[in-house]
């Protein structure tokens, strides 16, 4: 067999190339669709099947106890109000403390324990009247459940806890320093993204199984690059009348240069490569708009025409990438 | 889910004579080393292409207009079909370049905007307009050779008959037109093997179709949602939901009694189980769609299908909660239920999961 095709995963595009041959036949091809795991087996199925209701009916459940507490029952006193948001948090608890935590019930009964403190610190605010802000209530419920969080080794319970972080980052500016759309709100969201995703893919290059996967650096990098991507073009589009745009903008540049650097160069990912391409034709755009002051009605024509050849280059370095990547391998 | 299977493995695993093993791959080195090809081209680039030449075809529209060198009905349709034909044989460059595919689309999305305000101001009617589109989408769809092209036509021709329907007095054909397109999502998916074989001279057929029958099912199912928001009552959805609920059976026989020989009555009694749970979701067919959508993805081991259908369940259960005439108390308790129930199905595919590991 030919080197250069030898590691090639036999994905279904495969199946697809070699129906294209004039000898192949439908038994010939069932048969690799079959070899190449293409057809679960039973034990697949009820795995899957198995997994999925399971995670719908914690998630219904979940939904159910969070509309419950929307409901406004009045008749219902404190302490017993109290009490079902704690209970809530012990049964899941109490079944994650007696498991294997590498089973996936373990895990999802960890995630309603995160779900649930949310709940209690919401239940407590709102009989207590604290007085707290959004922001505390975000700020604590993604400080309690650290330790759960770590322990559990789930990704989904990973990106709640990066959810509530940047959400607290938020309110912080929004409610603490009353500045909602400013430089430092979304340097301090990049600088967040981009730590979770260091660690991400510094864990992943050190070939940590546990960081295989790519939809939570995918969703790190797309969170980080959109940050600075956004507050460069308030920057040029308010003609930098904050510095700290200008600073947003040379950030945002430096990440779209690193992405495309280590995607290309030491981890294969081209989704964020064609993110950081998208978003270097957003900010292009928008200066060629700047430019003309968004008087013009050329502005139509020459944006359209910007947009077509920026696609097309992005199109034609995305190729070249992926095939500088296979030869690699 | 993953293949972590390379062509090696397979080629090995499949015990090949010598002369084919060679032959296949001769033939899948040759296919593979034309990089330039659309075939070979990952998906992110074809995302890349479509968003981009929606916004240029927007923006070169808007010059068209401002500039008034569209003013007159006839000239919208006149360039408008010039760009749409320039825009197909632009797409046979696909073949071994498919760089300019996103001019060719935005020449083809600019003409389809074109021809359609054209034929709209000259008609003074939407169906008219519908009627022009299935004819154009038609053409595109058989003669461009790119699969953004097709892909967008699979989408748009069903839209184009819910224009119709809507602007007639048999606006309840509407659950005949997703019914279709839920039929055929799944009779191409099961039969992708065989379709593949068959169409192995016409390659850009297969991948736009099933991928755009399956979206523009998901979508097309958003007016199940609110009928409020739209112009014309659609009220008996459960004949949507039956149908999708026979695509459904339909593929689960072919994959559990044809593929692995589940027994009649196992399979008869998971039918009836899921019928059961689904039984109050009659009114909200995007439900049952979109597990028959996540059923299909699991069954394919197709993660994209497996991923849409996931989030348009979440975007119909949340719909169905949410249009519920119902208190939030009442809601919660249902939902309660659901979750504990749902958990007691669970308890039970653990128990069959440890048989089926002793046997």
């Amino acid at each position: 067999m030919p080197d250069s095709i030898k590691n090639e995963k036999f994905t279904r595009k495969i199946i697809y190339l070699l129906a294209q041959m004039e000898t192949m036949s439908v038994d010939v091809l069932s048969g690799f669709y079959s070899k190449a795991g293409f057809k679960p087996n039973l034990k697949s199925w009820i795995s899957f099947l198995s997994k999925f209701v399971l995670s719908l009916g914690i998630l219904f459940i979940v939904s159910g106890v969070i509309f419950f507490f929307a409901y406004n029952w009045r008749e219902l006193h404190k302490f017993a109000k109290l009490s079902i948001a704690g209970s809530l948090i012990l049964i899941p608890a109490i079944i994650a403390l007696f498991s294997d935590l590498k089973k996936f019930y373990a895990k999802l009964s960890l995630l309603a324990v995160a779900i649930f403190t949310g709940s209690l610190l919401a239940v407590f605010g709102q009989i207590y009247q604290t007085g707290a802000n959004a922001y505390d209530l975000f700020l604590n419920w993604a400080i309690l459940i650290t330790g759960i969080v770590v322990i559990s080794n789930f990704k989904p319970l990973w990106f709640l806890w990066l959810v509530l972080i940047n959400i607290s980052t938020v309110l912080f500016y929004g409610q603490i320093m009353w500045i909602w759309i400013d430089p430092y709100v979304f340097i301090s969201l990049f600088a967040v993204d981009t730590v979770a995703l260091l660690i991400y893919e510094y864990s992943g290059f050190k070939k940590n199984p546990q960081f295989e996967s790519r939809w939570l650096p995918r969703i790190l990098g797309f969170a980080a690059m959109s940050s600075m991507t956004v507050a460069g073009i308030i920057g040029i589009v308010t003609d930098f009348e904050e510095p700290g745009y200008l600073f947003c903008l040379i950030l945002a540049f430096i990440s779209y240069a690193g992405v495309i650097y280590f995607y290309s160069r030491k981890v294969y990912d081209l989704s964020l490569i064609a993110v950081s391409f998208l978003c270097i034709i957003a900010v292009i755009f928008t200066i060629i708009l700047k430019t003309s002051d968004f008087t013009s009605a050329s502005i139509f024509f020459n944006g359209g025409l910007v947009i077509v050849v920026l696609t097309i280059a992005s199109a034609a370095l995305l190729i070249k990438i992926n095939n500088a990547w296979k030869t690699q391998i | 889910m993953k293949t972590t299977k390379t062509i090696k493995n397979v080629f090995d695993e499949s015990g090949l004579s010598e002369n084919d093993y060679r032959s296949y791959s001769g033939f899948l080195q040759s296919k593979l080393s034309s990089t330039g090809s659309e075939t070979n081209a990952p998906w992110f680039i074809k995302i890349i292409t479509i968003i981009g030449a929606w916004f240029g075809s927007l923006l070169f529209s808007g010059s068209l207009f401002i500039a008034r060198i569209v003013q007159s009905e006839e000239s919208m349709i006149t360039l408008g079909a010039i760009f749409i034909i320039t825009g197909i044989i632009l797409s046979y460059t696909n073949k071994k370049n498919h760089l300019l595919d996103s001019v060719s689309l935005s020449l083809s999305i600019l003409g389809q905007i074109l021809l359609g305000f054209g034929i709209g101001t000259k008609a003074g009617g939407i169906k008219q307009v519908c009627y022009a589109g299935i004819a154009v989408q038609s053409i595109i769809y058989l003669g461009a050779q790119s699969y953004t092209q097709k892909f967008i036509s699979v989408m748009l021709i069903p839209a184009c008959f819910l224009g119709i329907i809507w602007n007639s007095t048999f606006f309840e054909a509407t659950h005949f037109l997703i019914g279709a397109l839920s039929i055929a999502s799944v009779l191409i998916w099961t039969g992708e093997i065989t379709l593949q074989i068959r169409l192995k001279k016409h390659p850009y057929f297969f991948v736009p179709t099933a991928y755009g029958l399956v979206l523009g099912l998901l979508l097309i199912l958003l007016i199940s949602i609110n009928n409020k928001f739209f112009m014309v009552n659609i009220y008996h959805w459960y004949i949507t939901s039956l149908i999708s609920f026979f695509s459904l059976t339909f593929l689960l026989y072919k994959s559990l009694c044809q593929n692995l020989g589940l027994r009649r009555t196992t399979f008869w009694l998971t039918v009836i189980v899921i019928a059961v749970i689904l039984s109050p979701t009659a009114q909200t067919p995007g439900v049952i769609t979109s597990l028959m959508v996540i059923v299909l993805g699991f069954a394919k081991s197709n993660r994209v299908l497996l991923t849409l259908g996931i989030l348009f369940l979440a975007i119909y259960l949340i719909s169905f909660y949410y249009s519920l005439q119902q208190t939030l108390l009442i809601k919660s308790i249902i939902l309660m239920s659901t979750g504990a129930l749902l958990i007691g199905i669970y308890s039970v595919l653990a128990m069959i999961k440890k048989k089926v590991a002793i046997t």
